[in-house]
């Protein structure tokens, strides 16, 4: 509860606007608030802490930010006493008065809880169990731990986030890597965009590419192959995604991938008509092959069939059976 | 090899009517032992089996199994089937192979120990009575080392006295360990082969880190074939990595010149294999290991396992190199599909009756 109330204008140079101690809001920039104040002007008060000489802002980092942007020379503000109360539970109006009337994004919760834990010294045992909850999030170790180093993770990265290229778990995953191959997968990964569904694997190749050749997560994104696709302006980011997706699958699994290759290869050396559809046994596993058309009529079958019998005739055929 | 030893015993109530439970407590008798309802123990399938305070293998949980120990091991479905039974006493196991499949198929973490062992043998007993014509080969290590355990549980003596009085019934012991002292002295009449799981010494040494070494089991297999037992060899699993030809033609020669080629009755192959969520325990757990970055596919049952080629690449070596030092023992795949089977044996006939006969022929006559 605030005690002692104080409700009055301030001249917004009074406010230390460099104090970003209480801030929780990733974004301050908001249009639509910018808009309401021009029209109604400022509805609620914004809380600001008493100092010697001046204010520091608690909440209201986006009121604030907008009615500076409509050139406002002050602002109506509540304000706090040092006294009061010590810093956390200051910390913790900010952390209330975002709660009250938004969901917080990852990043602001990543923001917050690093500031309960390094700036405010709450215990972990306290954020598990208080705070983490009230975030939606499980109560578990390694969710603060994630959440701290999401805050503390690469600015690239965050931006890639903050724009919604990058999913909520891929920023968890990235987070926990060293900064500096942060660093270079931020920068490598500017030129292309990963649809949701395939972040995970592209992710988790990167991971097994490393693990498995003792190599840094980011060292695929330094191979030439990988910088040529990066590097070609007629592919969309989309598609560089996607090449460069499936050239790490094809390091991944080199006999699988070659395999493949080979089966495209050799199917195309048949030279059947694209309506039949000859498939391979899921990964090779027995060497069957499934042959499948689709006829209209009896004329169009035995067309087909036809095709078909031309191909068994060939040496190329038996090659298809022979890919690995 | 690090001995089991717990730090705690929960015993179920039931429990306490076994002579199995006061002959485990015996040997232990500094370890605090408590009993337990059996609301706390939920005897079901081992996959089921939790206790409240089973979070970790410290805890030795003796309970009697209310369900039927005999079951046919879970190669059945497979193409090419051996066709093998296996008993489980035992659940789970403390040598924490960085591949082992118990720990995510168990749910407790609990060393579990079935008390109601004359069940399980009055089962073996009845079923082998009703088939007296059928050969049975029957092994305790699917869900636990037959071994590594036994000098708390004494089961192999009762095991191996057991089955030297069944004519169409062979008990098999596969273990990693060298805990053989139980089997000194024993009237085994040819019905018990004792087998080991191998590997290369690399993998023995990364993978494998508290299984005794190659050469240690290789020594146990030794004193073993001493006492008159049949051997047998399990490359279960295979596992591919750069280098492997050179260090698993090693472990075959090492095997074939310590012991008397003409003593084993078979070796199988096994490549690696296991449930796909596995994987995750074991990048966890063992971040170390390079075993989660083979190159799988989901085969049979969903596992995951080695990309064909590689599968057969490393069986048609290991076939070659174990026929040259041991060309009449018997060498067969565990879990594989016809294809492979074929590729790596470059041989037509390898049906299920084929595979079960060989092993039958090769238990009966050696
Ligand atoms: S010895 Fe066998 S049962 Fe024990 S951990 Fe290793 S693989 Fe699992």
């Amino acid at each position: 509860m605030l005690f002692d109330m104080i409700c009055k204008e301030i001249s917004i140079e009074e406010i230390d606007l460099t104090n970003e101690t209480f801030r929780i809001s990733e974004e301050i920039v908001s249009a639509p608030l910018r808009m309401s104040m021009r029209e109604v002007g400022q509805l609620n008060p914004v809380l600001l802490l008493e100092g010697k000489h001046t204010y520091r802002l608690i909440c209201g980092f986006r009121r604030l930010y907008a009615l500076r942007q409509l050139s406002a020379s002050h602002v109506f503000a509540r304000i706090v006493e040092e006294r009061d109360r010590d810093l956390s539970g200051i910390f913790n109006l900010a952390f209330w008065d975002n709660l009250s009337h938004r969901q917080l994004d990852p990043l602001e919760k990543a923001r917050a809880l690093y500031k309960l834990r390094n700036n405010f010294g709450v215990s972990n045992n306290v954020i598990i169990k208080n705070y983490l909850p009230l975030m939606d999030l499980s109560p578990h170790k390694q969710v603060l731990h994630i959440y701290n180093m999401m805050h503390t993770s690469n600015q690239g990265l965050r931006n890639r986030f903050k724009a919604g290229h990058l999913t909520l778990s891929s920023m968890e995953y990235l987070a926990a890597m060293p900064a500096s191959s942060q660093a270079s997968i931020a920068s490598g990964l500017e030129g292309i965009r990963l649809s949701a569904g395939l972040q995970k694997k592209f992710f988790s190749l990167l991971r097994d590419l490393a693990a498995k050749n003792g190599i840094e997560p980011e060292v695929p994104f330094k191979d030439p192959e990988v910088l040529s696709i990066l590097n070609d302006a007629g592919l969309s980011p989309f598609q560089r995604g996607e090449k460069v997706f499936a050239l790490l699958y094809r390091w991944r699994y080199p006999r699988l991938t070659q395999a493949e290759e080979r089966f495209f290869e050799r199917k195309k050396s048949l030279e059947l008509p694209g309506s039949i559809r000859i498939v391979p046994a899921p990964y090779f596993e027995v060497p069957d092959l499934r042959v499948e058309f689709n006829a209209p009529d009896a004329e169009r079958f035995r067309e087909m069939a036809a095709e078909l019998f031309e191909a068994s005739q060939t040496p190329e055929l038996d090659g298809l059976f022979k890919v690995i | 090899m690090i001995p089991y030893k717990p730090e705690r015993i929960l015993v179920q109530k039931e429990s306490w009517q076994d002579t199995v439970t006061s002959e485990i407590l015996g040997r232990l008798p500094d370890v605090e032992v408590r009993t337990v309802k059996d609301s706390e123990i939920r005897p079901m399938e081992p996959s089921a089996v939790s206790t409240v305070q089973s979070r970790n293998k410290n805890t030795l949980v003796l309970m009697r199994y209310p369900g039927s120990f005999l079951k046919r091991c879970q190669g059945s479905g497979a193409d090419t089937c051996c066709n093998y039974y296996v008993v489980s006493c035992v659940w789970n196991c403390h040598l924490d192979c960085t591949y082992c499949v118990l720990q995510s198929y168990l749910s407790s973490r609990a060393l579990i120990v079935c008390t109601n062992f004359e069940d399980l043998i009055n089962e073996v007993r009845e079923t082998l009575a009703n088939s007296p014509k059928r050969i049975f080969r029957i092994g305790t290590g699917e869900l636990a080392d037959s071994l590594a355990q036994d000098p708390i549980t004494g089961f192999s003596r009762r095991l191996v006295s057991f089955f030297a009085g069944l004519a169409n019934g062979f008990l098999e012991l596969k273990t990693k360990s060298d805990c053989i002292a139980n089997l000194e002295g024993l009237d085994h009449r040819g019905h018990t082969i004792v087998s080991w799981s191998v590997n290369s010494k690399r993998i023995c040494r990364t993978e494998e880190e508290k299984a005794p070494t190659l050469e240690k089991r290789l020594a146990a297999a030794l004193q073993c074939q001493k006492w008159g037992y049949k051997l047998g060899f399990h490359f279960d699993p295979l596992i591919y990595y750069d280098g492997w030809e050179r260090d698993y033609r090693e472990a075959v020669k090492e095997i074939f010149h310590t012991l008397d080629p003409d003593r084993v009755v078979w070796v199988s192959l096994g490549a690696l294999r296991f449930p796909p969520h596995l994987i995750d325990y074991v990048k966890e757990r063992f971040p170390e290991s390079k075993i989660p970055y083979g190159e799988f596919i989901p085969g049979h049952h969903g596992k995951l396992r080695y990309f064909r080629p590689i599968r057969e690449e490393m069986y048609r070596n290991m076939i070659s190199w174990i026929l040259a030092e041991a060309p009449r023992v018997t060498v067969y795949l565990c879990m594989e599909s016809f294809p492979v089977w074929k590729n790596s044996f470059g041989r037509e006939s390898c049906s299920a009756t084929f595979v079960r006969d060989q092993l039958d022929k090769a238990v009966c006559s050696r």
